[in-house]
């Protein structure tokens, strides 16, 4: 991977993140953090990240607003929105879907799946070549 | 029996009684006061006879008192004979005319030579205390009533009178008008029998009304429609009644609304430590299996070896996604009871459905060496139904089904789909029924019932692997609560030690 890419994480639990980081560091992510979803959308104006990695629920701004408003200036191409999300029942994640994310993924989450998923989000945007 | 044919018999049962005893009793008086006037009036009557008799004695005129007899016996053909007697015991006058100036023995007059039947002693005469009687005797082979007077005049006896009547003519003329009364009475206690029937059908009505209306919004309650209530505009005790019932459907839905917002709280609160811990746990199983692959398995961290430390690191995670598992279930089933369950719908291809399920356990299964297959009975095509509820309810029945399967068992899930009567073409087929069959231990008859029912696990467990494989007591609840939603019904059959059978049902709906 000669190219560093950024990922944000965007999760209220600290825990989380703190994996999060450890496992996409070690994959040789660029990694940032936020807490809530203002933070966020305030680094990826500033970063521009290729990837967020975003919890659903988050204090005050919940996870699927904070992905409209990605949406409303950067495409897949620019951003790729990966949801993680403690809730099992499907409807949450058709509706994850429905705001314009990209994929989904259960917490309590396998780091192999994990980086699977953030590959294959990568390769989509045409920013990953195939293996 | 019901209340309401108890309160109609009760009621009738207790008239019924009533009109009974009066009837009776009025009956009695009734015939008693017909022979009270009987023996008053012919006592007016034998007065007058004797007035006229003073009269015809003091005058000697007996023809006017003979004709005056006649005339009294031909009014009434209840009279046998009149007959008058002077102080002497002559005859002086008789409806009998043979009889006139006939000497009857003194003691002839006052009956008491006859053959009485019976003597009542009544105080006819206001003069005279003693030889005025009323009696029933024989004479000529009849049987009569007979009255017996004494005319006196300033303190001397100048006359006796005696009537008799005829016993069968008065009987029956009493026994007419007898019959005319229990006739009348008869038809006035059959209009008030219909009173009475419709006045306790109508009691009956009112009481089991409100009976109707509690059992009613107690069977809602008990279904857990808490917000139940009843309105009973009265105000009395069934009003209070229903104000209490009103205040207890109110306390129950704070309570159940407590309990649902408690568990929602709590699951939520506790999911996301669990969700940290498992996703650290599954973190560092993965490097540790790479570590095993790379590098020495003999690698020890004061004194636990790579491979123990796997153990012990999977060991947690088990726990953790049963703990897991159970808050996922207590969501779901707090979820099904307050009815917030939300089906995504869509047309689905239920056999692919039931081949994915079985292509999951595909690993287990054959670790336990159980043989699984599907058979399509009736193939059902598309089904409008919640996709991954399904799949998570058939998965439960499944997961269940190799849990309690020895090793070299056979699961079977069968797939049939069930039609009207009239049609048997896919249009026409009402729904779908799954069966999940296995060779396992089996259930007891006793617990049949309660298996669906929260935190209900049958204590006799079986092949039981690991920890992990423990159920939570709440996999059944959800899946009923999953087929129940779908308007569908679950059931199961078992032969105890020999498997069980799980059935569902799942309503076609056709789409326009």
């Amino acid at each position: 991977m000669s190219k560093k890419y950024k990922i944000l994480v965007v999760d209220d639990e600290q825990d989380f993140v703190d994996l999060i980081r450890i496992v996409l560091e070690k994959a040789s992510y660029q990694v940032f953090s936020a807490s809530n979803g203002e933070h966020c959308l305030e680094i990826v104006r500033v970063e521009k990240p290729d990837l967020v990695v975003l919890d659903l629920n988050l204090p005050n701004m919940d996870g699927h607003e904070v992905c409209r408003k990605i949406r409303e200036k950067f495409s897949f191409k620019d951003i790729a929105v990966l949801m993680l999300t403690v809730r099992t029942l499907e409807h949450d994640f058709v509706s994850g879907f429905g705001c314009g994310s990209d994929d989904y993924m259960g917490k309590p989450f396998e780091p192999k799946e994990l980086l699977a998923r953030i590959k294959n989000l990568l390769r989509q945007a045409g920013k990953l070549a195939v293996e | 029996m019901s209340i309401k044919l108890k309160i109609i018999l009760l009621i009738n049962i207790a008239f019924c009684l009533a009109i009974i005893f009066i009837s009776y009793t009025s009956i009695k008086f009734f015939r008693q006061s017909l022979e009270q006037s009987f023996i008053s009036n012919n006592v007016n009557v034998i007065k007058d006879i004797a007035r006229l008799g003073k009269q015809a004695i003091s005058l000697g005129e007996y023809e006017e008192l003979n004709n005056a007899i006649a005339v009294l016996r031909s009014l009434d053909s209840a009279i046998y004979y009149v007959a008058i007697l002077d102080a002497q015991g002559k005859v002086i006058a008789h409806t009998d005319k043979a009889m006139i100036n006939k000497i009857l023995p003194s003691k002839s007059v006052f009956g008491v030579f006859h053959d009485s039947l019976e003597i009542i002693k009544l105080e006819i005469s206001d003069d005279l205390k003693a030889k005025d009687q009323f009696f029933v005797n024989m004479e000529n082979g009849l049987k009569l009533y007979t009255f017996t007077y004494q005319s006196t005049l300033k303190g001397e006896r100048i006359a006796f009178i005696r009537m008799g009547f005829l016993d069968d003519v008065i009987v029956l003329r009493m026994n007419k008008t007898h019959d005319i009364f229990t006739r009348n009475l008869a038809y006035k206690i059959f209009y008030v029998l219909i009173a009475i029937v419709l006045f306790s059908i109508y009691i009956s009505i009112i009481f089991t009304r409100y009976i109707n209306v509690f059992s009613k919004a107690l069977k809602l309650l008990g279904d857990g429609k808490f917000g139940t209530k009843i309105t009973v505009a009265s105000k009395d005790e069934i009003g209070s009644l229903s104000a209490d019932f009103n205040k207890m459907a109110t306390r129950l839905r704070e309570i159940d609304y407590l309990k649902e917002e408690f568990i929602s709280n709590v699951t939520h609160e506790l999911r996301s430590p669990l969700g940290a811990i498992e996703s650290y746990l599954n973190y560092m199983i993965d490097e540790d299996l790479e570590n095993m692959i790379d590098k020495d398995e003999k690698l020890t961290v004061k004194g636990i070896n790579l491979s123990e430390r796997h153990e012990y690191l999977n060991r947690m995670r088990s726990n953790t996604r049963r703990l897991r598992k159970f808050i996922n279930n207590l969501l779901d089933v707090s979820k099904i009871e307050s009815g917030n369950i939300h089906l995504d719908k869509k047309m689905v291809n239920i056999f692919n459905l039931v081949a994915e399920v079985k292509d999951l356990f595909y690993m287990q299964a054959k670790h336990k060496s159980i043989e699984m297959k599907i058979i399509v009975e009736e193939s059902a095509g598309y089904i409008y139904i919640d996709e991954d509820k399904i799949k998570q309810l058939l998965t439960n029945l499944v997961n269940n089904a190799i849990k309690f399967t020895g090793k070299g068992g056979e699961i079977t899930i069968i797939l049939s789909a069930l039609f009207h009567a009239e049609d048997r073409t896919k249009n026409f087929m009402h729904s779908i029924q799954i069966a999940v069959v296995d060779t396992g231990i089996g259930l007891e008859e006793k617990n049949l019932e309660q298996i669906f029912d929260k935190f209900e696990q049958v204590k006799n467990k079986g092949p039981i692997q690991d920890n992990f494989d423990k159920g939570t007591g709440l996999g059944l609840a959800v899946a009923k609560g999953i087929v129940e939603a779908h308007g569908g019904k679950i059931w199961v059959q078992s032969i105890f030690g020999k498997g069980s059978t799980f059935y569902f049902t799942l309503p076609s709906v056709i789409i326009e």
